[in-house]
């Protein structure tokens, strides 16, 4: 591709004495990309300025051939943006806002109303998007929000924390919807997400961002893959099962109810299985343990030098890398 | 054969994402669309019955003066001959221009309560309506999306913070314009058309539709800055309200309690309510009725208090909106 849909030039932002965003570049090319970092990394700073609604301190931000500080009416006719915080109002539906709201992106009223149903079936509101949206469920409302950041097809979607205040099964759907807008729809979505664990299980690519700089951008494979350790959760006993498998060599710790035991060899599986057994503990659950977002810092370039041991996959610490 | 087709009927429900490929109109017609919306959000339109009743209660109001008149003359009037009430505000010179001056005096004398219905005291008739509907309406327009935070949405499209300030003040302006300017062509009509001599009387009263329009227009235009200014920096609709009800009423308020000083005058150059019954006697030419006549606050300098203080409010209303987190 001769331009890439997103490209960032020593972008920076500073509010004041605080900078927001330090000399951040960067290309990216279509398809589902996640944007990580700590709460105040920065995240939802770039995203208003890739929408044209912050002006960048310095630097440039060219999406879709735009320039996002000069160009931003017309950008945004291009672009879909789902806010992190709740902001829809309570008293009309969901039919009539998103409606509403696909007009002031520039569709004309009868495609308005046909985009309109269309969008929110695909997020999956049916009778009840006639009702008001103070009536609704945290669940609905985040899919109302989705559904207004797609009705007008943006060729950009830009998604903040959009699985916020969900419980486990919305989140999961919720995922799941991004997922597909990605991958059937065709449009290009950024996620931005203080969870790696979440975003990791639906975008391809990923772009780490701490303190408003670039800790990493590349390609999702380079990033995770299976921690080495196993989640061994069980209803009580956590303490005794940690300590018999320490006794037998393993490095087990623990962590709340659960216990991760770093996976070594093929022999752990039957040492848990064996320790569980032998201490009558009830097994909840067992499973190959994710990195988070905190074993990405840890890997980072002022990371734990322990940890890179477990990953001799890890990426080189160059940071910036064009996505083919 | 009929198995496949429900089959195919069932599918419907599986059309996959389509993508639009239809025009994308802009910033002109996101405008056009937040104007729209912005007025039939302030009448109620698409709504219950309760977001009708003040609005729609308010604009019969603003007709009660017309219809009374209108009644009026449609049991008694024609009984006169010549053109009828057209002795206008009290104690004014004539609200049917020169021309009707000599057949207005009879019939004036012949029905004195209509001849209290003209266009030039009516702007004075329903001020206090518009002043309640501003007071109502304007924190409708602003206060919600600033309470629920939906100038996010709003703002992430194709349309700038300013377009959204002028979509939401064109629409107040607007609607106050209409309520206050329909009646009075109801009245314009229903006379003609009740009189004997319907050409006559239309164009006796045609002299009044300049002043009454040129009225409408700054009563509108400065009614909507004072509450839109007023209701963007108070999200809670209530004390909006409030706020708007007594940034109009104090100022004549205090003006009155200090009357005969220099400063009691000087008050009303920030009274809304001052400012507009002494632009309406400037289109009219019509001498002021209020107790205060010596105030500085001449009728003339009221026209330009009224154009300065528009663009003063708009002023702090955008830069409110340049600023305001979204």
């Amino acid at each position: 591709m001769a331009q890439p849909l997103i490209r960032l030039m020593a972008l920076t932002k500073r509010y004041g004495a605080v900078t927001a965003l330090d000399s951040l570049s960067l290309e990216l090319e279509p398809g589902i990309i996640g944007l990580v970092g700590a709460n105040g990394a920065g995240k939802s700073t770039l995203l208003k300025i890739l929408l044209g609604l912050l002006a960048p301190t310095s630097g440039t931000a060219t999406v879709l051939d735009l320039d996002a500080a000069r160009q931003g009416t017309r950008l945004r006719e291009l672009v879909g943006y789902m806010p992190e915080d709740d902001c829809l109002p309570p008293d009309i539906s969901a039919t009539d806002l998103v409606a509403h709201l696909a007009q002031i992106s520039g569709l004309p009223s009868t495609a308005a109303r046909e985009r309109t149903a269309d969008a929110l079936r695909h997020v999956g509101l049916f009778e009840e998007r006639y009702r008001a949206i103070g009536g609704y469920s945290t669940g609905m409302r985040q899919r109302v929000k989705l559904a207004q950041a797609i009705v007008h097809d943006p060729r950009l979607l830009l998604l903040d924390e959009p699985t916020n205040g969900l419980d486990p099964a919305g989140r999961e759907e919720m995922l799941e919807l991004v997922r597909r807008t990605g991958t059937e729809f065709g449009i290009t979505v950024v996620v931005a997400s203080h969870l790696l664990g979440e975003i990791e299980r639906v975008c391809d690519y990923l772009v780490a961002i701490e303190g408003g700089r670039l800790l990493r951008a590349a390609p999702l494979a380079t990033f995770t893959g299976h921690t080495g350790s196993l989640v061994v959760e069980v209803e009580e006993g956590a303490e005794g099962l940690a300590e018999r498998l320490r006794g037998q060599g393993l490095r087990a710790a623990i962590d709340g109810r659960s216990v991760l035991v770093e996976a070594a060899g093929g022999g752990v599986y039957d040492a848990v299985r064996d320790a569980v057994a032998d201490l009558e503990l009830a097994l909840d659950r067992l499973e190959p343990g994710r990195r988070t977002l905190e074993d990405l810092f840890r890997d980072g370039p002022t990371g734990d030098p322990s940890a890179p041991a477990t990953q001799p996959e890890a990426p080189p610490e160059a940071p910036v890398e064009s996505r083919t | 054969m009929t198995a496949p087709r429900t089959t195919a009927g069932g599918s419907i429900y599986d059309l996959g994402y389509r993508h639009y490929e239809g025009a994308r109109l802009g910033r002109r017609h996101a405008f056009l669309a937040l104007y729209t919306a912005s007025l039939r959000q302030l009448f109620g339109l698409g709504r219950g019955a309760r977001s009708k009743l003040i609005p729609w209660g308010l604009t019969a109001m603003t007709f009660l003066p017309a219809v009374i008149a209108l009644a009026i003359t449609a049991v008694v009037g024609t009984q006169t001959s010549g053109s009828f009430g057209s002795g206008g505000a009290a104690g004014g010179p004539g609200v049917g221009g020169p021309g009707a001056g000599g057949p207005g005096a009879g019939g004036g004398s012949s029905n004195p309560l209509t001849s209290l219905i003209g266009f030039s005291g009516y702007y004075g008739d329903v001020s206090q309506f518009l002043f309640l509907f501003v007071a109502a309406q304007a924190p409708e327009l602003l206060g919600r999306d600033q309470r629920f935070h939906v100038l996010t949405l709003y703002f992430s499209r194709a349309l700038r913070r300013s377009d959204y300030v002028l979509a939401r003040f064109s629409a107040l302006a607007t609607a106050l314009f209409g309520i206050l300017l329909a009646p009075q062509l109801l009245l314009f009509l229903g006379r003609g058309l009740a009189a004997d001599d319907v050409a006559a009387t239309l164009q006796a009263d045609l002299p009044s539709l300049p002043p009454t329009v040129a009225q409408a227009v700054v009563a509108a235009l400065l009614l909507s800055a004072l509450g839109l200014a007023i209701a963007a920096f108070s999200p809670r609709r209530a004390y909006a309200t409030a706020a708007i009800i007594a940034a109009i009423i104090v100022p004549p308020i205090v003006a009155a309690v200090v009357q005969g000083g220099d400063l009691g005058g000087l008050v009303r150059f920030i009274s809304v309510s001052d400012v507009l019954d002494r632009t309406a006697a400037w289109w009219f030419g019509t001498p002021l009725v209020t107790s205060d006549v010596s105030t500085p606050l001449t009728p003339d300098r009221a026209v330009i208090v009224a154009v300065i203080g528009t663009a003063i409010l708009l002023v702090v209303l955008l830069r409110r909106y340049a600023r305001i987190a979204a």
